[in-house]
């Protein structure tokens, strides 16, 4: 009996003799909320590579829609919610922060949302043959007059914009936006469901060079394999509040409470998870590229790649580790 | 680990299959979307034009005439009265022309390769294995590539419908008529009948009752596809059940659920009915 304890006790000082990192903060997995989009996935799977090499700990990704994410946040059943632009989301982080959530960091602040249309159907593509459509159209305020370019087949006397997905905050700003530009007469507020619908249709149209105009934002993939131009909106006044130009939404890092309390090294990663805009796209058009490459693949490319960027999110003993890994 | 030599880059062969349909048969996609859409907009505009009450009134007496008892058309009353009085008649109308076109479209397509499948032992192997295929496959493995190729909205929302719903049809034709007695074929031989006609004064008739069970899976089927739909972008009431789930708004999930319910079972009484009806003249 005595034995046994020495040699755990001999065992533990072994432990942190070979550095604070080598037994995980939790004795349980490290929750991660996987929502439906890539650059959280990615984010979650490059996370999760450090945290195991690195952190010795385990990790769980947790899927969901948008608000039983949050719920789980707020009430601690998930512990860190990446990629999550606060401004878009603005009632319900407000609900899950009294619930017991904290935004640990800004991950990238020179995210862009916007309406867009394909380049070719603003300035045409040679190589495609296809001629411009509507070079004039430069604005929000141009797609009044060029609403048939985008005539919606399920009714034709209106044109078709492409909304985002029912549930993603950005939905009731395009609402508001149609209204306050004066749209709602000439185009239908097509809702297409999915992001994965948003995403076919907008490839969809761009791969047969057919015009197409909807909502969407960088960094994505799609951003990087299409070329697309965003339209111009008027800047915000006091009197425009609705109808007025996205500000650069910046990309959180957030987690719950008890998180934060129980697990200081691991809040500090998180807290310095620092990227921007383009890496993500690169990530993401990586993915695209190569077919059949997993998330897993995407951060492995990721950790070989970006070495200047991830190690100043780690202590030098747990980058050594997961370099090592690699 | 599997061995790396046995794997073959089907992910690779379905992607560029895709995009070389995309690019060279666009049009061929449009044409169809357009035929189809024509369809389905004049449903619709027909089911929107008649006055609710109208509605109510054809669709009882349709139920009478599948029954013969006022039972049934007092169901049918209730279930509208039910979905009007939670706000969702318009909706529901949206979703009884989806419903109802993927249907049209199944028994055009189904009935045909039921008879075909009861008719060859070989048509049979092959197209059995393909319906076990069409039931198993997650609906969203096809609904993506439909949107596509017909791009967002109600008719790649059809075709999938389609696809999910006219399995049970084909099966139900099938076995209806190999289920004809081969006394009565042979019977019906000896008088002369020619094949055409055996088919469609001996065979079909008999089979019509298992005929009109796979009609009632093919509607039960095509209404319970109706939220998966709505996420490639059909409106109705799956489209109000998803806002619902995404928002968090748990009533009005079960609001638009019990519509749901409610037009689930308009149509499956007034089928059930018109297939007991079958039955009984059948053994008469």
């Amino acid at each position: 009996m005595k034995l046994k304890a020495t040699t755990a006790a001999l065992a533990l000082t072994f432990a942190f003799g070979a550095g604070a990192a080598q037994a995980c903060e939790l004795d349980r997995s490290v929750k991660l909320a996987d929502g439906n989009w890539d650059a959280v996935q990615v984010f979650n799977s490059i996370a999760a590579m450090i945290l195991e090499k690195g952190y010795d700990c385990e990790a769980e990704m947790v899927t969901g829609g948008m608000v039983p994410l949050f719920t789980a946040l707020g009430k601690g059943d998930l512990d860190v919610f990446m990629d999550v632009w606060i401004p878009n989301n603005e009632e319900i982080w407000a609900e899950t922060k009294a619930q017991g959530a904290v935004e640990l960091g800004v991950m990238y602040d020179d995210a862009t949302e916007g309406w867009y249309v394909p380049r070719f159907v603003v300035e045409g593509d040679a190589d495609r043959g296809i001629e411009a459509m509507a070079p004039d159209l430069k604005s929000v305020e141009d797609l009044a007059a060029h609403w048939e370019l985008f005539q919606d087949p399920e009714e034709p006397g209106k044109g078709r914009f492409l909304n985002c997905p029912i549930g993603w905050g950005c939905e009731q700003r395009n609402n508001a936006k149609l209204e306050g530009y004066g749209l709602t007469e000439t185009f239908v507020n097509f809702k297409p469901g999915t992001g994965a619908a948003l995403d076919s249709a907008f490839a969809a149209a761009a791969k047969r060079g057919k015009p197409v105009v909807g909502y969407y934002w960088a960094p994505t993939w799609l951003l990087g394999v299409h070329d697309m131009v965003k339209l111009e909106e008027p800047a915000c006044t006091e009197t425009n509040a609705d109808a007025c130009a996205f500000s650069n939404t910046p990309a959180s890092v957030t987690a719950s409470a008890a998180f934060v309390e129980e697990a200081d090294a691991l809040e500090s990663f998180f807290a310095n998870y620092k990227t921007s805009s383009a890496e993500v796209s690169a990530i993401l058009a990586y993915m695209q590229e190569n077919e059949g490459s997993t998330r897993e693949d995407a951060a492995k490319f990721f950790l070989e790649n970006y070495q200047d960027t991830w190690t100043n999110w780690v202590p030098a003993d747990v980058a050594e580790k997961v370099k090592a890994s690699l | 680990m599997f061995p790396d030599f046995l794997e073959w880059p089907l992910e690779t062969w379905v992607n560029d299959g895709l995009d070389w349909l995309i690019i060279n048969y666009g049009g061929v996609f449009e044409a169809i979307n357009w035929f189809v859409l024509q369809i389905l907009l004049q449903i619709e505009w027909v089911l929107k034009s008649i006055p609710w009450w109208a509605m109510i009134i054809l669709m009882a007496a349709l139920a009478w005439h599948a029954a013969r008892n006022w039972k049934l058309p007092a169901i049918v009353v209730a279930s509208f009265l039910l979905i009007g009085s939670l706000g969702l008649w318009d909706l529901a109308i949206l979703t009884m022309s989806l419903m109802l076109v993927s249907v049209l479209i199944a028994m055009a397509v189904g009935i045909p390769v039921g008879i075909l499948m009861a008719g060859s032992n070989r048509a049979n192997a092959i197209i059995t294995p393909i319906l076990d295929l069409m039931q198993t496959m997650p609906p969203f493995v096809y609904l993506v590539p439909a949107v596509m190729l017909f791009g967002l909205g109600k008719v790649p929302a059809v075709i999938a419908t389609v696809i999910y719903a006219v399995p049970p049809l084909v099966r139900l034709t099938s076995l209806g008529i190999r289920l004809v007695d081969q006394e009565v074929m042979e019977a019906s031989r000896a008088f002369g009948t020619g094949r055409m006609a055996q088919l469609f004064k001996v065979q079909l008739p008999l089979a019509l009752p298992n005929i009109m069970a796979g009609i009632n899976q093919c509607t039960m089927m095509a209404l319970g596809m109706v939220v998966i739909a709505s996420m490639i972008g059909a409106r109705g009431l799956g489209e109000y059940v998803l806002t619902g789930i995404q928002r968090l708004d748990v009533g009005k999930g079960v609001a638009g659920g019990i519509a749901i319910v409610a037009l689930a079972v308009i149509f499956d009484r007034i089928t059930q009915a018109y297939g007991k009806r079958m039955m009984q003249h059948r053994s008469k």
